[in-house]
């Protein structure tokens, strides 16, 4: 007989749980993006996180960050219980022995006390450390890896108020980037790649224009419509050279600008850029954004040029609802660290910051909290700032504890737990009031109540106010927590400008040495327990497709030129510091330039991110309270070692197979099928497929997409997608159904990007399903090519037959993976198979989820719309650039879209006949001469035809 | 080809065959495992005329028909039969907060997505794949519910046959 298996029903039944059936719950992320968030739960565990559809930054879309963030709740290598070093051995204690022995430290140290955070926003976050700091007479300070103390400083210094401003990007038709990378890694990144994307979807014959002068390939750089490489800091020159052209056609204001022509030749642009550039952004005042980069000169330019241009109180709102979502700064951290130095703080309590890690060495963290007489960590894990400690308490992730959020000054949600906490741990937030209680310190410790009570009593007094509100505060509350947000921002207005001197800009750093330094974050990696998540960090670079690792990016002519390739590793010495790191040959990245990101090379972080990569903070220096990050000389030098890269994109260039379709907007506002390739008539050996009820179909817009990864994230956590590791994605054989391919396309050394996320194409004529020796992998009623795993016996025939390269194959047990080590399996969606070894997986368009929007539809007894749901990646791509539905109901809109000119399918000439349709990548920017998309008859590319004879 | 490997090809041939049928004919009609509590459906929805969802109670709106939590037990029990020593272990278990373990009985492979909610409402009824479970005082499996016998009634009954209607 078959193994026994138990039914183990509840003692009371919570009354909203029912089993097989999710329940979801809105809150807002924990981070400092502060996005609003829906957590579906199965059974009282949290299995998805997915934007808030209401929420105004998240509009129902998560990074791909957010979308993993639920691997961190269940990262087996949390702190599991509070724990005191002595000896330099941790030791198990109680949390009442905890209490009462930090309560006494804390009434001893009064006034000798600092609690040290990352940022922090939230009404009930911020008053209960105000409140913690009031009744201790403690000292409050903010620090985060990446501080955005450059735009706050220079916020100050041109309007006055140390608020950064909040962007509007779903207002903004052009966009002018200095080296700043709002889509990647912008401070409120998502709301940003959301609004940004709106504006990315042709209608009416117009598209947004994103211009970017910089020094490398970031996430920005590459979808840039227009890109003018600069080496580190010209961009402020460029920016400078704008503004002098913007105030010959009348920009108001007089403002001294320091004369920096002849730029042109000197940056090495075609002559005549800087005017058309500052034509266009004048053209489009008031509906454009300038950003700078991670300096005060690019920030202070961003300022003067968004003034010119009538963007301030339209397009960048700093003083109607600004952002709180930075609050970080060095200066803060510095004073920290003089304080300790001098002797003057004595207990040290730290939470959601890691300046041990993101500090350089030289900054001294770990000898100045040797100072202190006692540090408390409250963080999740004992990382290297935990390690500085003396009582490990662990701290909450944010779906286990209660909390909330402003990351736009009138933006309120509140953190709701989703789980009962996994480990013996407790908010930091409670053990702050914990602490003041069992002291019995005036002010916070008199109240009465834990967190929970206190974020309530919070936002009655802070938020609630009876004269907006028509309910009383308990349904105010409680349509709080349903809604997920409470919304409210007024209007910006304009700000005063106060002509800041920008006579001494320091402009070009000219470091004077061969090669300079350029450090820049991550997209999704971040100094806290991130870096332990093994989904986040096989997720490859958006831009690099390198995953596992953090890498010297290199341009071609540089490596060239020092004799490095891809893989080699080498020492990056800068500021006395050094890290061992592989490069990485960038094509489109400036020469003489060196590229590092942040994020890796973690010492204590947990199991699986542990020594991967090297750390660049540790190259930075510190001046004027800020990091520099750009333009230091930097010495590299080999160390024989190599290794191959974790690269998943294999090939970089088409080499003029029909897979992208390019074309300049210039040239598609001529012919719609600018780009397209000419096809021919196509025959088929086979019988149509012959749809009754519904056909599912998906295009996927390249325009609009900017390779974010979000997709791929979504569909990990939706669809059970194991992690592999860094030695099998060297052997190619990642799993992920939805990937993106980054080709190049163009001069080598200054390459246009194209992103196209590659999935199953659900072909009609479906080359698998042809092979399969076994009948695995049939095609449904629905259009859909099903693999059933049960009957798979892993011939991998379908995969080799597959034009797409899309098919995964279990190459080894990954169902042990997920089940060990504790907890990890908690996060499996119980609605997808967990796939065996020696099976073939692939994507299958969420047939969960159509088969939910199906039962949904026959609850209320009508056909199923495009409506009744989405698949992951549709539902969470930050800018829409992907689109499911119904091709058999012709009003449906991807029938309508299907119609379109730039619709086309990857390559059609083998007649698979796929489901997914492309639309063809436009780019905002004149045509050039050199466009190989022009000139061919059909509006085809000559080249990229069949020669004569053909080849099919 | 020598006859020792010819025998070989036979064996294996045979063997194959032979577990091929034993899986198209296998299994887990008739399991009756033994309960902690001995339950008797027959004395529940038999004799006393319980209706199936009042303790089934999700089988219409969720993919499982899920056995009751014990607080649904006790709305009877905190007053009927509180003396028989079976009820007096589950009201210990009650109050004590530790849950019963019972034997599952119908189980499907993790592959199979079977919903109770979509057959209910089709109008099938328990009886139809759980048998006659008013008579039954331990209950055991009615039918095979191995895949040719979900197939057999969606033929017959005009049920969905693509293969992604149970696997996904």
């Amino acid at each position: 007989m078959r193994p026994a298996q138990k039914i183990i029903p509840y003692i009371n039944q919570p009354e909203e749980i029912m089993l097989g059936v999710p329940n979801y719950y809105a809150s807002a992320a924990g981070g400092s993006q502060g996005n609003g968030v829906l957590i579906k739960t199965r059974e009282g565990r949290p299995i998805k996180l997915e934007g808030n559809p209401q929420h105004p930054l998240s509009k129902g879309k998560l990074d791909a960050r957010g979308q993993y963030e639920i691997f961190n709740l269940y990262d087996p290598d949390r702190l599991t219980g509070p724990l005191k070093m002595v000896g330099g051995q941790p030791s198990v204690l109680s949390w009442g022995t905890a209490d009462t022995e930090i309560a006494e430290k804390l009434k001893a140290a009064r006034g000798r006390i600092a609690v040290l955070t990352g940022t922090v926003h939230g009404p009930a976050r911020n008053k209960v450390i105000a409140d913690f700091c009031q009744s201790f007479e403690a000292f409050h300070y903010s620090y985060d890896g990446w501080t955005h103390h450059a735009a706050r400083k220079a916020q100050e210094m041109s309007y006055g108020g140390t608020s950064l401003p909040s962007y509007h990007f779903d207002k903004a038709e052009y966009i002018l980037c200095l080296e700043a990378d709002p889509l990647g890694t912008g401070y409120s990144s998502l709301e940003w790649m959301a609004g940004f994307g709106q504006n990315r979807h042709v209608k009416n014959n117009k598209m947004s224009k994103l211009v970017s002068a910089d020094c490398g390939t970031t996430v920005t750089a590459s979808n840039a419509d227009e890109r003018f490489r600069m080496k580190p800091g010209m961009s402020v020159q460029f920016g400078l050279a704008i503004a002098d052209a913007l105030q010959g056609r009348g920009a108001p204001g007089k403002h001294f600008i320091p004369r920096v022509s002849p730029f042109e030749s000197e940056a090495g642009l075609k002559p005549g850029s800087i005017d058309r550039i500052a034509t266009e952004l004048w053209a489009a005042r008031g509906k454009s954004i300038v950003m700078g980069g991670d300096t005060l000169d690019h920030q202070l330019v961003a300022c003067l040029l968004n003034e010119m241009l009538g963007n301030e109180g339209v397009t960048v709102d700093g003083n109607g609802a600004p952002s709180n979502q930075a609050y970080g700064s060095v200066v803060g951290m510095q004073d920290l660290m003089n304080r300790l130095n001098n002797g003057q703080i004595d207990v040290v309590i730290t939470f959601g910051t890691n300046p041990a890690y993101s500090l350089p060495e030289s900054a001294g963290v770990a000898a100045a909290f040797g100072k202190a007489s006692t540090v408390i960590h409250l963080g999740d894990r004992a990382d290297e700032t935990g390690r500085l400690a003396m009582y490990l308490l662990p701290g909450q992730h944010w779906l286990e504890s209660w909390g909330d959020a402003e990351p736009q000054v009138g933006l309120y949600s509140v953190i709701q737990p989703s789980v009962m906490p996994l480990w013996d741990s407790r908010a930091a937030e409670e053990s702050l009031i914990k602490f003041a209680q069992v002291a019995g310190v005036s002010g916070l410790g008199t109240f009465v109540g834990g967190w929970h009570e206190y974020v309530m009593e919070t936002w009655r007094t802070n938020v609630y106010k009876s004269d907006v509100f028509a309910a009383d505060f308990t349904s105010f509350w409680n349509s709080a927590l349903r809604d997920g947000f409470v919304d409210l921002r007024v209007a910006p207005t304009p700000r005063t400008y106060l002509s800041p001197d920008l006579a001494n800009l320091s402009t070009l750093r000219n470091s004077g040495g061969d090669l300079q330094l350029v450090v820049v974050p991550s997209p999704h990696v971040t100094e806290d327990g991130n870096a332990n998540n093994a989904w986040l960090l096989e997720l490859p670079h958006p831009v690099g497709r390198v995953s596992w690792t953090n890498y010297a990016n290199l341009a071609p002519k540089t490596a060239s030129k020092l004799g490095l390739r891809d893989g080699d590793y080498i020492k990056v010495t800068a500021n006395g510091a050094t890290i061992e790191v592989p490069v990485h040959v960038q094509p489109g990245d400036v020469e003489d330039v060196v590229t590092i990101e942040t994020g890796w090379g973690r010492k204590h972080v947990g199991r699986v991110g542990d020594n991967v990569g090297g750390n660049a903070f540790a190259l930075c220096a510190i001046e004027n309270g800020m990091l520099r990050t750009m333009g230091d000389p930097v010495s590299i030098e080999k160390t024989g070692r190599w290794e191959e890269l974790p690269d998943v994109q294999g090939h970089n260039y088409t080499e003029g197979r029909p897979i992208v379709a390019e074309a300049a907007f210039e040239e598609y506002l001529k012919n719609p099928e600018a780009g397209k390739w000419h096809e021919h008539e196509l025959v088929s050996l086979w019988p149509e497929h012959e749809y009754k009820g519904n056909k599912w179909g998906m295009v996927i817009d390249q325009t609009a997409c900017i390779g974010c990864n979000a997709c791929m994230a979504a569909c990990s956590v939706e669809n059970n997608i194991p992690v592999v590791g860094v030695g099998q994605i060297r052997l190619g054989r990642e799993m992920h159904w939805i990937r993106i391919d980054r080709y190049y396309s163009g001069d080598e050394h200054e390459p246009e990007f194209t992103y196209q996320p590659m999935l199953c194409q659900h072909c009609d004529n479906a080359p698998c399903e042809t092979v399969c020796p076994v009948v695995a992998t049939v095609h449904s009623e629905e259009g859909l090519n099903m693999q059933i795993y049960n009957r798979c016996v892993g011939t991998r025939y379908c995969s080799n037959n597959c034009p797409y390269k899309v098919r995964r194959f279990n190459w080894h047990e990954y169902t042990f993976a997920a089940y060990e080590p504790h907890p990890l399996q908690l996060v499996l969606n119980p609605e997808v198979t967990v796939r065996e070894k020696g099976i073939m997986e692939k994507c299958t368009f969420c047939q969960q989820r159509i088969r939910e929007g199906k039962e949904k539809a026959k609850e209320m007894n009508r056909p199923i719309t495009d409506a009744d749901f989405k698949t992951a990646c549709q539902q969470t791509c930050p800018t829409d650039a992907i689109s499911f539905g119904n091709t058999n109901n012709p009003d449906s809109q991807v029938s309508q879209m299907k119609k379109d000119p730039r619709a086309y399918n990857v390559i059609a000439e083998v007649n698979t006949r796929p489901a997914v349709t492309y639309f063809t990548k436009l780019r905002n920017r004149p045509t050039r001469d050199t466009d190989p998309y022009l000139g061919g008859h059909d509006a085809g590319v000559g080249e990229m035809q069949p020669k004569e004879g053909g080849h099919h | 080809m020598s006859r020792k490997v010819l025998g070989l090809l036979y064996t294996v041939a045979f063997l194959v065959f032979g577990y091929n049928l034993f899986m198209w004919s296998w299994s887990n009609q008739g399991y009756a495992p033994t309960q902690p509590i001995p339950f008797s459906h027959k004395i529940h929805a038999g004799d006393n005329h319980i209706p199936c969802m009042y303790c089934h109670s999700s089988v219409e709106n969720s993919r499982h028909a899920t056995v009751p939590a014990l607080n649904v037990c006790m709305n009877c029990h905190s007053v009927v039969a509180v003396n028989k020593p079976n009820i007096i272990k589950l009201t210990e278990a009650y109050n004590s907060g530790k849950p019963i373990e019972w034997q599952r009985i119908h189980a499907l492979p993790d592959h199979a997505f079977f919903s109770h909610q979509w057959h209910i409402r089709k109008g099938f009824q328990c009886v139809d794949c759980h048998g006659p479970v008013e008579t039954m005082d331990k209950v055991y499996q009615y039918r095979k519910l191995n895949m040719g016998d979900c197939l057999q009634c969606h033929r017959d009954n005009g049920g969905p046959t693509d293969c992604n209607a149970c696997h996904q």
